[in-house]
């Protein structure tokens, strides 16, 4: 408790000593969708030229969801500049990632050199009617949007939500004892409950509901409230048919569809940042997801064996095949990416290990980041992302790398209850948290209630949004920490050159061209899920001249992959009887533009 | 002067569709095909023709702005088209599948000109809504009739996609070199080749043995290596599979081709997913494609498992009777029979849409037959060396003889850019997949029965009274049956699996009427019956196909009780009776 003092202290002293005056810190609490429009409206009023909203759909809720352009392209027929897109909020229950995203539009525009090269599309508020549950007079954390949805597949839809019974503006939780009880309270502390383990003796004394009556008197409480689906959970990757929130399929929310339609229609977008319940720039993606297909043990269909000449009744390891197919191609760019993905070896469910290794640099430079700025590794693990969550789509389905923030959480719990699978380690930090900051009011403490068909029973529990959003006062010190790393991270995108081209002439007008394309990043180009699922469009290479004919190789050569920190090399043999100059050009829509003219004879 | 203004006048009506328009009759004609604007034009006609039955729907829109019609058949008199069993009928997702189009035109003329003289007919329309969609890819049907194709070519939908990764989109497609209207084949002679010329005909080619000496290579489809790349052909229109798109189990594209880049991404598709999810009632489906001959059911992939057995049973008893009406089609599982695909139009209308539905595949080739032996070649018997050449030297016959030669374009030499002499022939655009014109109206008749006969089998409940006993001082036992004579449950089984539609609602209600209990009767003589713990004069329900369910209540008070029994996807009904 001394220690995560002593670490917030600091965060307030940083706080002082930089002192600047962005909007979160003018501000006195979370935005609205009313509010944030209105400073969209305004950032497009001061910045003419560098800054454009766009409303991409009307929510169910019938509000509008706006995206944000920043940058030197915005009225651009011809886009030149790769671009980063930011999703924040997309969950709805993380009022602090629309205050990130906001802090880091007006970031970006502090200093031109942030946006001269590279437009940002940010989206502030991606769920915007559950963003604004956490504004309503009775606080309940929820992440649906507004679409009338009959949960509990009676004859009434969304007839019967929570209630605020005690009158204190928060839902909670309501015990009740019954036989048929399996809670019981915690020994570890007399607010919490946990369930009862017969195995070890405990008996089990009480159910357990969320705050409410029984509107339509069908025996289950609040199981059909307003709304909706979950915009954060309706993406297509890993998505889980007939959840309770998570919609009828991917991009029936139409926040997700209107989203998944702007990323693919800006192939410039070279990058996916997203502010919600995920931290991968403190760890890298989870990796434990059983399923995928076994890389050691690869057996060819007879087609497959025919086209490559191989051998259908063994197997091979993704390396030999590597091997085999780089030694028989080798102007192409062969990887284990790219043989998973032409064998059709299914999906991919585990970030891919090429692209842990930038994760798990950025990772270490991350913390780095935050020691020199004072702060104590005490935060808790960050968690894995949901199933059919933005963050997971951004990476697996669009291919480029991506990073999240969650920018804040509450400390580690006490060693030796560290994962957050333990949720009463967990619930028991909370409680910490709220009594040592928040002067208790982050649990609301039981007190008995007579409920109209359940009797006696207790309200009682943890206040809405405790374990997600800090006190707005904290806001600006959080941001001022950690989003100014996105700009760090803008930097490291990859970077392609024509690094050197060496001519040879071979005798009667005949020419061999060397060429080597280097990426100066340490990201590959594309991810190596990138280059599994193929989604990512190649560099062009260009060759343009006067009098020129390709005797080996074509005048556009589609570059498809160069690694982290890596050359690659392509030869094109021309004929020039005349000596002049030819150019060569590279160029990619998300990993830059070079240009090189070369005499050639003479 | 008057003769040439009138001329003129009849020339710009012709010019302007109108005499088209009126030339197109109702009862429509089936021994032709119909182009994108004259499936347009047919469904005005029925319309017209019969405005109080039917409405003609704009369902949305293409990529190339084309409309997308959808057809309503219902009759206001037996209710809002809402209240009824909803039939769904659409073809031709795949741009080249064309002749579907014309089975569901066939489905709409057949109820509209028979409603009122065949009882039948006239009662098949009285109980049921009917949605039809006959081109789901109206610009894929468009470009199919207007450009020149294969029989299979033009089947995505129209949204630029890079195929072969050299960052141009859609830049190699097929080419008509010699400007027939087909995409057939091109060959060269070349004494090392793989093929020589087949004995039997010398229009066909045949694998050359070890040892034996070859006369031809083949060089694939007709077309010319537009973006200079080495390879021709290579990046065609989309390539976006119309029925890899949808929401249901969607993978993308390097998992399962085709898929597109997010669900529904095809904003026709789109659209017509909200016209059928904005149709709860919706109990049938029936989509339609080529070719083969089959009617498959789901599921579509094998890592779904399979559906519930009470629903197979509801599948065989329509597919089998399927079969009999279309001798030669072979009812089929997709997943197991074919092959798993992603994302489809099966999977989103039986989990999602939450109905039954069959896919199909129209037209058998090996029907164009040229034999004395009355046996049809049992479809799906390819051996590959005597059966493929057999039952092509056949086809070949009948192109010949029963086709007038308009299924076969005969080798012709040309001069290509690339390849030098070569010769193009082949199959033409409007065959192998597609009947001739003459074999039309026999296929649309017949598949439109099997799904006549399946909206025959929607289901219609029957709420009796089956008992009312006194049984105490103030307390009455009274016992409702609801009976369905027909095939098809009120709601699916892998529905209420998937717990994703709400069930029927049976309520029992009167203004001097308290409903004590009430639950299932699971045994009527043992009075067996489970009763439920809240709210049991509000009862959820599912009816079976070929069933009964019985309820159990108990009344007190006195007076009219009022039963009603409401459904998604069939009639409600009402019995009232005195206490």
């Amino acid at each position: 408790m001394k220690r995560s003092l002593l670490s917030l202290t600091l965060l307030f002293l940083v706080a002082l000593f930089v002192g600047q005056d962005s909007l979160v810190a003018q501000s006195t609490n979370y935005k609205t969708t009313d509010q944030v429009i209105q400073w969209v409206k305004q950032l497009e009023k001061t910045n003419p030229g560098m800054v454009k909203s766009t409303i991409l759909t009307t929510t169910p809720g019938e509000r509008p969801l706006y995206l944000l352009e920043i940058g030197n392209e915005i009225n651009s027929q011809q886009r030149l500049n790769p671009s980063i897109f930011v999703g924040a909020n997309l969950e709805g229950d993380r009022p602090l990632t629309t205050e990130g995203a906001i802090f880091l539009a007006e970031l970006i525009l502090a200093d031109p050199s942030h946006y001269d090269s590279l437009s940002w599309y940010i989206v502030p508020q991606g769920n915007p009617d559950a963003a604004n549950r956490y504004f309503n007079a009775v606080q309940f954390e929820d992440s649906r949007n507004d679409y009338p949805t009959n949960d509990d597949r009676d004859d009434r839809i969304d007839e019967d939500g929570v209630n605020d019974l005690n009158g204190d503006g928060l839902i909670t939780k309501m015990r009740v004892k019954h036989p048929d009880g399996t809670w019981m309270v915690s020994e570890k502390d007399t607010r919490l409950m946990q369930i009862a383990d017969p195995g070890k003796g405990e008996k089990g004394v009480y159910k357990i509901y969320s705050e409410g009556i029984d509107e339509d008197e069908d025996g289950s409480y609040n199981e059909d409230g307003p709304g909706g689906t979950n915009v954060g959970i309706n993406f297509p990757q890993l998505y889980k048919h007939h959840t309770a929130s998570g919609g009828i399929f991917p991009g029936s929310a139409p926040e997700s569809y209107a989203i998944m339609k702007f990323v693919f229609e800006h192939p410039d977008i070279a990058m996916i940042v997203s502010f919600g319940s995920t931290n991968w720039c403190y760890t890298p993606p989870w990796s434990g997801r059983k399923g995928e297909a076994d890389l050691s043990k690869i057996r060819l269909s007879e087609r497959q064996a025919r086209q490559f000449n191989l051998d259908a009744s063994r197997t091979y390891t993704i390396k030999e095949l590597v091997e085999i197919l780089k030694a028989e191609n080798p102007q192409m760019d062969i990887d284990e990416s790219m043989i998973a993905g032409f064998l059709g070896l299914g999906a991919a469910l585990n970030p891919q290990e090429g692209d842990l290794l930038f994760y798990k640099k950025y990772a270490k430079e991350y913390k780095e980041f935050l020691e020199e700025q004072g702060v104590e590794q005490e935060r808790s693990d960050p968690v894995p992302a949901k199933d059919g969550s933005f963050e997971l789509w951004g990476y697996f389905q669009v291919g480029v790398p991506v990073f999240s923030m969650d920018l804040w959480a509450i400390n580690k719990p006490d060693s030796g209850m560290v994962s957050p699978d333990n949720v009463l380690a967990m619930e028991k930090t909370l409680l910490s948290y709220s009594d040592s900051l928040l002067e208790r009011k982050g649990f609301v403490n039981w007190e008995s209630y007579e409920h109209p068909t359940l009797g006696q029973l207790e309200i009682g529990g943890f206040a809405p949004y405790l374990g997600t959003t800090p006190p707005y006062e904290w806001a600006d010190s959080l941001l001022k920490l950690q989003v100014p790393w996105i700009l760090n991270l803008a930097g490291e995108l990859p970077d392609l050159h024509l690094y050197e081209v060496k001519t040879t002439s071979m005798g009667n007008g005949i020419y061999q061209l060397d060429i080597w394309i280097e990426n100066r990043a340490f990201i590959p180009f594309p991810t190596d899920m990138g280059a599994r699922n193929r989604q990512p469009a190649p560099a062009i290479l260009t060759l343009e001249g006067e009098q020129v004919e390709m005797i080996s190789g074509y005048k556009r050569t589609p570059i498809s992959r160069v690694g982290g920190i890596s050359k690659v090399k392509r030869t094109l043999i021309i004929h020039m009887e005349k000596s002049g100059n030819i150019t060569l050009k590279l160029d990619s829509q998300t990993a830059g533009h070079d240009l090189e003219t070369i005499k050639i004879g003479g | 002067m008057k003769k040439n203004f009138i001329l003129i006048f009849v020339f710009g009506l012709l010019v302007s569709g109108y005499l088209s328009a009126q030339d197109l009759e109702v009862p429509l004609r089936f021994d032709h095909y119909y182009d994108y604007d004259q499936v347009v034009e047919a469904m005005q006609a029925l319309h017209r023709e019969y405005p109080d039955l039917t409405s003609l729907d704009l369902v949305g829109y293409s990529e190339e702005q084309r409309a997308i019609y959808a057809l309503t058949i219902s009759n206001p008199k037996t209710g809002d088209h809402l209240s009824k069993p909803g039939v769904y009928v659409d073809g031709n997702i795949h741009g080249n599948e064309v002749q579907a189009g014309e089975v569901c035109l066939y489905v709409a003329n057949r109820l509209l000109t028979r409603y009122g003289d065949n009882d039948q007919i006239t009662s098949l329309v009285d109980k049921n809504s009917y949605y039809i969609i006959p081109v789901v890819n109206v610009d894929g049907r468009y470009h199919f009739f207007e450009d020149a194709n294969t029989s299979s070519s033009n089947r995505s939908i129209r949204r630029p996609k890079d195929d072969d990764k050299d960052g141009l989109f859609d830049e190699d497609p097929y080419d008509d070199l010699d400007g027939d209207g087909n995409i057939c084949d091109m060959r060269k002679r070349d004494p090392n080749g793989t093929h020589r010329t087949d004995p039997f005909d010398s229009r066909l080619m045949v694998r050359v043995k070890p040892g034996e000496k070859g006369e031809w290579i083949l060089l694939g489809r007709e077309g010319i290596d537009n973006d200079g790349d080495g390879k021709i052909n290579e990046d065609t229109e989309g390539y976006l599979d119309p029925n890899r798109n949808w929401g249901y189990n969607w993978k993308p594209n390097y998992i399962q081709g085709g898929a597109g880049y997010y669900p529904l991404s095809g904003t026709g598709l789109k659209a017509i997913a909200n016209y059928m999810l904005d149709r709860p009632n919706i109990i049938m489906v029936w989509a339609f494609h080529n070719s083969g001959g089959m009617f498959l059911r789901g599921p579509s992939t094998k890592d779904e498992g399979e559906f519930p057995s009470a629903d197979l049973k509801v599948y065989d008893y329509l597919g089998e009777n399927s079969e009999m009406i279309t001798p030669g089609y072979r009812y089929l599982l997709v997943w197991k029979d074919l092959y798993s695909t992603y994302g489809d139009f099966t999977g989103f209308t039986t989990n999602i849409i939450g109905s039954y539905g069959f896919v199909g595949e129209l037209f058998q080739s090996q029907t164009e037959t040229y034999s004395l032996n009355k046996d049809l070649k049992k479809p799906g018997e390819r051996d590959r060396e005597q059966g493929e050449t057999d039952t092509n030297h056949q086809r070949l016959k009948f192109n010949d003889h029963v086709a007038q030669g308009e299924l076969y374009k005969s080798w012709t030499t040309y001069n290509h850019p690339l390849y030098g002499e070569i010769e193009i022939g082949g199959w033409t655009k409007m065959s192998s997949r597609l009947p001739h014109p003459f074999m039309l109206q026999d296929l649309a008749h017949r598949n439109a029965s099997s799904v006549l006969f399946s909206a025959g089998q929607t289901p219609e409940i029957k709420v009796e009274l089956m008992g009312k006993e006194k049984v105490g001082k103030d307390l009455y036992q009274v016992r409702i049956r609801l009976v369905n004579d027909n095939a098809i449950p009120t709601l699916t089984y892998q529905s209420l699996r998937n717990k994703s539609h709400r069930k029927d609602i049976l309520k029992v209600s009167g203004s001097s009427i308290q409903v004590i209990a009430g639950g299932q009767l699971k045994d009527e003589f043992m009075n067996k019956a489970i009763y439920k713990e809240h709210k049991p004069q509000v009862q959820f329900i599912h009816m079976p196909g070929f069933g009964k369910v019985e309820y159990q209540f108990l009344l007190s008070g006195k007076g009219r009780v009022t039963v009603d029994y409401s459904s998604l996807k069939a009639k409600d009904q009402k019995l009232e009776f005195e206490l």
